[in-house]
């Protein structure tokens, strides 16, 4: 009717959009307008995208309500029908079919987020209003959810080119309905199934990015909740169907989790998502064991990674009866000097703290870690010492048998430390035979918090242990700072009176030229 | 009328009084305590007597007052109000309340009655008596005859002292007028006051009269006298002249008022002022001793006081510091004093320093004369405005007269003089910190004059030269950096220091009030000025060094806010470096300015204190240096090298364990081992080193071929700057950097020799320097400090040890001894120590303890009265009711017996 009008002003544009679906919707007279709209919905200007895109919502909504809208196969049906009005729904369905399309294609491509976010609400309400008005074919069960117009939907959000998580925050809201959480897992766990083979296990960045999102922003019901939230509502709403069963909810979860883990992830990714795994996903898995392999291999990339992965695997094994042999000759193997220098410093003593909590280790084997540990300390640096100390101290508290350790009585003098430092199995190390002569020599060290922690380890212990919290995200800053809080009112000052910055008898004498060419005596005048 | 007494008072403590009688009389309240032999005028103590019956009458008494008025009134919602005359007032006596009574009720009957009478006269009365029957008023007794004296008088004294026991019967008799009772001591002090003002009057009153006859009399004789002498004689005292007085009187007279001089302390020899010295820095160095294992001074005081040595105290516990128990010696008939009690440091630092210990016995004379001769030695190295050459060789040749001179008895005296007068002064130093203060003043002026001199020996140079370039002597303080820039401006370093210095000349403390802070100011401002100096490109020694000295002593003065003022640039500083290394974990060295104020705080603050508010700070500053920045270029190097050595420095007293210096060190040495691309060497590096990193080859040889007889130079601190002017790229750069880098694991090992560890401390090191690190292209030098250190690891490898640890032996709970425990100056009326507070609060637990037991006991009793009280009611109710029933039953058995009497009678009858 007025395709001209697209060039003028886009409020009066968005205006006429508003006013001709008033027009569809009253009458049938005017159903054209919806082709209009259907061009304006392709415009640059976001105003009248968004205007035509909740436009086209509003129509077609309504009109699947009427069901009036025909949406079986279209290809078959290219002969020409005498019967209008099934001419009329056939053209409709037409029609509905390029919006979707359009829709779908707003969805995965536009710069602007707006735009996207509406293109979905658009879409998610067309699937509530297909679910309400459900074709025969449509939904394998009672559930009435329109399946596949779903899928495609996941399909747009798990874009390889573009960063989806602000659409996918959007989404979120409607994890809340237990029909959406089950079936966006479903689709979810097809879409990767194909990516990945079509990537062969190394799809880009960005897909598992958004994978990774849209998996981790749903809340897993817990065991006692109700499932009875859905999106869609059935024909029969007491009837038992999938997305009320906990049961299938989780197992679309792990099938999920799994086909995503399957795929070689980013080593940032990686790290996020063994941070969370223990905490939001194996307590919602059918079947946690089945991460096992995952956790091993993540174990075997070594550094950061594997130290993460044993969080995940002391789970499987602590709650889920897991039975992994080598487990302590592996975090025995983690105890190196680099430990100390990396991100997760903190996050590995904590964890080392909760493994060897339990007093059922041998004898042996937390000697080895003590021992380990105290060797380490030789090359830690100042902030990580006192928690060192204060593990080890905890560990002498936890296993009597280990106080040999730092007391001995009667022993004699040895030629050389019988602990072999370079032994990787923490039963053959001799460390029970050793002593702590490290922690002894770490009495010298120059921070005196560090040297009377280790003072406190050369005297009988207390017997409650030290909460090692305190000291895990110690930094040298706080150290810092504290040191320059505690001031006593006197400060001492160095008597010795010195003749310039670098005296006669200075250690630097050697090493630095710090006399100056003229050698003239400086008198204080 | 009524009477009145003269105050309230008054008539309380009459009625007490009579209270008190009244209590007295019932002896069975009062409670004594039998004594076996009585002493006269011993005092009873407290327990001895005691009136518990009293005072359980008297609580019984106010009992029933309140407490059973309240239980009498409970349930009750009104009760009766006493409002008759008097009734509520305690104080009142029956005769008072009635007199009051009468009174009212005449008063109301007169008003009644008395409306219309005219003429009836009012009868006045007193104590009920008409006054008009006792109008003659007897005179009051006035003892005026008895004044004379001035003394009280013979019969008072009788009547009053020794309670008058010895005219009490004879009184009895004589006196009419005196009350049955005695007086009471306050009415008789009273009543001799009053007697001796009047008498005082009188007196005077007689002298005004005697003076008044006198002058009388001698105005009659100037009358009479003029009648009988001649005028003449009389004339000429007036005119006599006085001799004028000649130079040599008025030169005797100057001689006899001139000021003598004051005797004065003698001037010191040096001798004197070198060991003065001596001993002041060797009671600073036990200090530092004390400091560095963590204790304080009220640690060891504390420590001495708790420590009570025993005759069974076999003396073997571990401490630091024991106090020198003297042991009593006679040598020639004298008592042998000890010289300056000194702290003796622990055996385990020995080997450090040579302890001074005195020795009196002339056994021990050689050794004596050598430590004597070394501490000398020692002082005048310290003492830094001695001069050199004479001074030093004048002590040793009266060294040698002391040893020469058969007479030792003689110089130990004049020692031992010596030493007590040392002793007070260590006293002083200990107790006052301004003595010190105004000695190191004194020390600074005689610095000032030394300067002074030269400076004039300059100046007339100067003035030969050019006049015009003279410094003007006073400056005000600068406010900030920039003031001082701007006296600055344009002069050279030398005169740049005069100028501070004369700031500090011109505001010295002691000149004015607001001096102190001014210098404070001047601190930072100097601190500010160093840092700027620092950062330029050839970094200007002499001033630095210059500045350095300044600023030394300016902490000297006020160290605590000096020390402050290096925490905030500390801080700074440091602050801005761990920014960069919380958001990139890692970071650039710092500038050069951060690494000399590093260095400058080991010349100003003592480094090997367990704790130091500045000292720790900057040694965990330059830990992180150590592990956060990644060496990525020669200045690195440089920078780390020199944050070692700083480190050296700060614990080379201490010999603290530092790891992260050797982790660094470790890394250095394996940038020095070439290594194959893209193949990592299988020896252990820590962070910052990497394995595989750009700059892994950073210190390898470029050309091995000329480098063998290179000579090492010590590095330039040029190289630290970030534009050095000497290319750090080249080989001879890196020859020197590894030889330091050997130099200083070389030192570090041998510091760390006796450390348990260490062995496994140095041992990557070795491992490196054993198999990878082999340096045939160096020249011999280095070539010898690797092998040193390898040969130092062998050794000690070979003879270590392991002993195992054993915990600490705690030192054993003593056993009770049986010998008292003496504490000197007891007292036992003070036996709480502590500060004010702390009694102030034991005095308030105290009587909050006794007041809640007192309110305990109170209510107990209370409960107590008012069981008593309730069994009493019911006791009385079952009397009662035991009696009307018994009057019941009385009766049902007469009415029976009159019953069956009459059923008698009808049976009779019938």
């Amino acid at each position: 009717m007025s395709a001209d009008d697209v060039t003028s002003e886009p409020r009066s544009v968005a205006a006429d959009i508003k006013r001709k679906t008033k027009e569809v919707l009253q009458s049938r007279e005017h159903v054209n307008n919806i082709t209009d709209i259907l061009e304006t919905a392709q415009s640059e200007e976001d105003v009248v995208t968004a205007a035509s895109l909740s436009a086209l919502q509003k129509i077609f909504s309504t009109l699947l309500g009427r069901k009036e809208v025909y949406r079986g196969k279209l290809k078959g049906l290219e002969e020409e029908t005498a019967d209008p009005k099934k001419q009329y729904s056939r053209w409709l369905g037409q029609c509905y079919m390029d919006t979707l399309d359009i829709l779908l294609n707003r969805l995965s491509s536009h710069d602007n987020s707006d735009i996207k976010e509406l293109a979905l609400l658009a879409l998610l309400k067309l699937v509530m209003a297909e679910g309400k008005h459900p074709t025969s074919k449509s939904g394998g069960d009672q559930s009435n959810f329109p399946l596949r117009l779903f899928q495609l939907i996941i399909d747009k959000l798990m874009s390889s080119e573009a960063d989806q998580s602000a659409v996918i925050g959007r989404f979120q809201d409607y994890f809340q309905y237990d029909d959406i959480r089950l079936f966006t897992f479903v689709s979810l766990h097809k879409n990767l199934r194909t990516v990945t083979k079509e990537f062969t296990r190394n799809p880009p960045d960005t897909y598992l990015h958004n994978a990774h999102t849209l998996l981790s922003q749903v809340q897993m019901p817990g065991e006692g909740d109700e499932l009875n939230s859905l999106y869609v509502a059935p024909t029969d709403p007491d009837a038992e169907c999938r997305p009320k069963q906990l049961k299938e909810q989780r197992r679309a979860f792990s099938n999920a989790w799994l086909s995503f883990l399957k795929n070689k992830l980013p080593t940032s990714l990686y790290k996020q998502v063994l941070l969370t795994l223990d905490q939001a996903v194996i307590p919602h898995m059918s079947s946690p064991k089945l991460l096992i392999d995952f956790l091993t291999q993540s174990y075997n990339i070594g550094g950061a990674i594997s130290l993460l992965a044993l969080n995940g695997l002391f789970t499987l094994i602590y709650k889920h009866n897991l039975d992994y042999p080598d487990f302590f000759k592996k975090l025995y193997a983690l105890f190196e000097p680099s430990v100390f220098h990396v991100k997760y410093t903190a996050r590995f003593f904590h964890l080392a703290d909760i493994f060897l909590t339990s007093t059922h280790i041998p004898a042996y084997l937390a000697a080895a870690f003590i021992k380990r540990l105290s060797r380490l300390s030789l090359s830690a640096p100042v902030s990580s010492l006192q928690v060192v100390l204060v593990l080890i101290s905890n560990l002498l508290r936890r296993h009597p048998n280990c106080q040999v350790l730092v007391h001995r009585s009667g022993g004699e003098g040895l030629g050389s430390d019988p602990y072999d430092a370079n032994e990787p199995d923490p039963a053959k190390c001799k460390a029970m035979d050793s002593s702590l002569w490290e922690v002894k020599s770490l009495q010298a060290h120059f921070h005196p918090d560090v040297s009377q922690a280790a003072v406190l380890l050369g005297k009988p212990l207390a017997p409650l242990e030290t909460d090692l919290s305190q000291y895990l995200e110690l930094q040298t800053s706080e150290m810092f700072d504290k040191d320059l809080t505690s001031r006593s009112d006197q400060v001492p000052l160095e008597f010795h009176v010195p003749k310039g910055l670098f005296g006669p008898k200075d250690k630097f004498q050697d090493i630095w030229a710090t006399e100056r060419p003229n050698k003239k005596q400086k008198t204080v005048t | 009328m009524k009477h009145k007494y003269t105050s309230k008072a008054d008539f309380v403590r009459k009625n007490k009084k009579k209270a008190q009688t009244d209590v007295k009389s019932n002896p069975f309240e009062v409670r004594i305590n039998k004594q076996k032999h009585t002493v006269l005028g011993k005092k009873l103590r407290r327990f001895d007597k005691g009136m518990p019956g009293v005072s359980r009458s008297k609580a019984i008494k106010k009992r029933k007052a309140t407490l059973l008025q309240e239980y009498q009134q409970r349930g009750k919602r009104n009760q009766f109000v006493d409002r008759r005359l008097g009734e509520n007032d305690p104080e009142m006596t029956l005769e008072d309340k009635m007199l009051q009574r009468f009174a009212m009720e005449r008063k109301t009957h007169h008003e009644k009655a008395g409306a219309f009478s005219l003429n009836e006269e009012e009868e006045l009365t007193h104590f009920g008596q008409s006054l008009s029957q006792i109008e003659k008023f007897e005179e009051p007794d006035s003892d005026s005859e008895d004044d004379a004296t001035g003394k009280l008088s013979g019969e008072y004294v009788k009547e009053a002292h020794f309670g008058g026991f010895l005219t009490k019967k004879t009184s009895k008799d004589s006196g009419e007028e005196k009350s049955d009772k005695p007086k009471s001591r306050q009415e008789m002090i009273e009543e001799i006051i009053a007697q001796s003002k009047q008498r005082k009057h009188e007196r005077q009153h007689q002298k005004e009269q005697t003076e008044d006859l006198r002058e009388k009399l001698d105005q009659q004789w100037a009358e009479f006298q003029t009648s009988l002498h001649f005028n003449k004689k009389s004339q000429p005292k007036e005119e006599r002249v006085r001799p004028k007085a000649d130079d040599y009187d008025i030169m005797v007279r100057e001689l006899g008022f001139e000021i003598k001089a004051k005797a004065s302390d003698r001037l010191k020899t040096e001798e004197e002022l070198a060991r003065e010295e001596q001993e002041r820095l060797q009671k600073l160095e036990a200090d530092r001793q004390l400091r560095m294992k963590g204790l304080t001074q009220e640690d060891i005081r504390e420590q001495q006081q708790n420590r009570h040595v025993s005759a069974d105290d076999l003396d073997d516990g571990f401490d630091f510091i024991r106090p020198e128990r003297l042991q009593l010696a006679y040598k020639d008939g004298k008592l042998l004093l000890p010289e300056g009690k000194e702290l003796i440091p622990s055996t385990s630092d020995a080997d450090d320093k040579p302890i001074r210990r005195k020795h009196h016995s002339e056994a021990d004379g050689s050794e004596a004369d050598q430590s004597e001769d070394e501490d000398k030695g020692h002082s005048e190295e310290d003492n830094s405005d001695q001069s050199e050459g004479e001074g030093s060789d004048q002590s040793e040749e009266e060294d040698d007269d002391d040893d020469d001179d058969g007479s030792d008895l003689e110089s130990e005296k004049s020692a031992e003089d010596v030493s007590g007068e040392e002793e007070e002064q260590e006293e002083e130093e200990e107790g006052k910190d301004e003595s010190e203060e105004e000695e190191e003043e004194e020390r600074e002026d005689k610095k000032g004059e030394e300067a002074k001199a030269m400076e004039k020996t300059k100046e007339r140079k100067a003035i030969a030269e050019a006049a015009q370039t003279e410094l003007p002597y006073t400056f005000k303080a600068p406010e900030s950096l920039k003031d001082l820039m701007e006296l600055m401006e344009d002069q050279s370093y030398d005169r740049q220091l005069i100028i501070i210095n004369r700031i500090r000349k011109c505001h010295h403390p002691s000149l004015a009030e607001g001096n102190r802070t001014k210098l404070q100011n001047l601190f930072s401002i100097l601190l500010e000025y160093f840092g700027k100096l620092a950062n330029q490109s050839p970094v200007a020694m002499e001033m630095i060094d210059g500045l350095t000295i300044h600023l030394y002593e300016l902490a000297q003065q006020s160290p605590g806010p000096a020390a402050d003022t290096v925490q905030t640039v500390l801080k700074n500083k440091y602050h801005k470096f761990d920014s960069v290394c919380q958001r990139k974990g890692r970071a650039v060295y710092p500038a050069v300015d951060t690494l000399l104020l590093l260095k400058l705080v080991s010349v100003m603050f003592p480094t090997s204190d367990f704790r130091h508010s500045v000292v720790t700070p900057a040694m965990l500053f330059m830990a992180q240096i150590l592990t956060k920045c990644p060496v990525t270029s020669g200045r690195d190097i440089a920078c780390g090298l020199f944050v070692c050595t700083l480190f050296l420095q700060y614990v080379s007293l201490s010999k603290r364990f530092v790891p992260e210096v050797i982790n660094y060190l470790q890394g250095l040495l394996y940038l020095a081992v070439k290594k194959e691309s893209g193949k990592a060497l299988d020896a252990e590096v820590v962070p910052p080193f990497k394995h595989n990193s750009a700059q892994g080859n950073l210190l390898v040889l470029q050309e091995e071929d000329s480098s063998t007889s290179m000579s090492i130079k010590p590095l330039p601190l040029d190289c630290l700057s970030k534009n050095p002017i000497q290319d750090t790229d080249t080989d001879d750069f890196r020859i020197c950097a590894t030889h330091a880098t050997l130099h200083l694991t070389n030192m570090f090992a041998n510091m760390y020799q006796n450390l348990p560890a260490f062995h496994e401390i140095f041992s990557p090191i070795r491992d490196l320097l054993s198999k990878h690190l082999l340096l045939p292209a160096y020249p011999q030098e280095v070539q010898d400090g690797r092998s040193q250190f390898l040969q130092l690891m062998k050794g000690d490898h070979s003879q270590a040890t392991y002993c195992p640890l054993q915990y600490e032996k705690l030192k054993p709970k003593p056993l009770k001894l049986y010998e008292p425990k003496f504490e000197e100056g007891y007292n036992p009326e003070r036996k709480i120590k502590g500060s004010r507070k702390q009694k102030e609060k034991e005095r308030l637990l105290k009587m909050h303890k006794r007041e809640m037991k007192g309110a305990v006991r109170e209510i107990r009793k209370d409960t107590q009265f008012l069981a008593r009280q309730q069994l009493q009611e019911q006791m009385e109710k079952d009397a009662e009711r035991k009696r009307k029933v018994k009057e019941i039953m009385h009766h049902l058995s007469s009415q029976e017996g009159e019953c069956k009497q009459i059923a008698k009678k009808k049976i009779k009858i019938m």
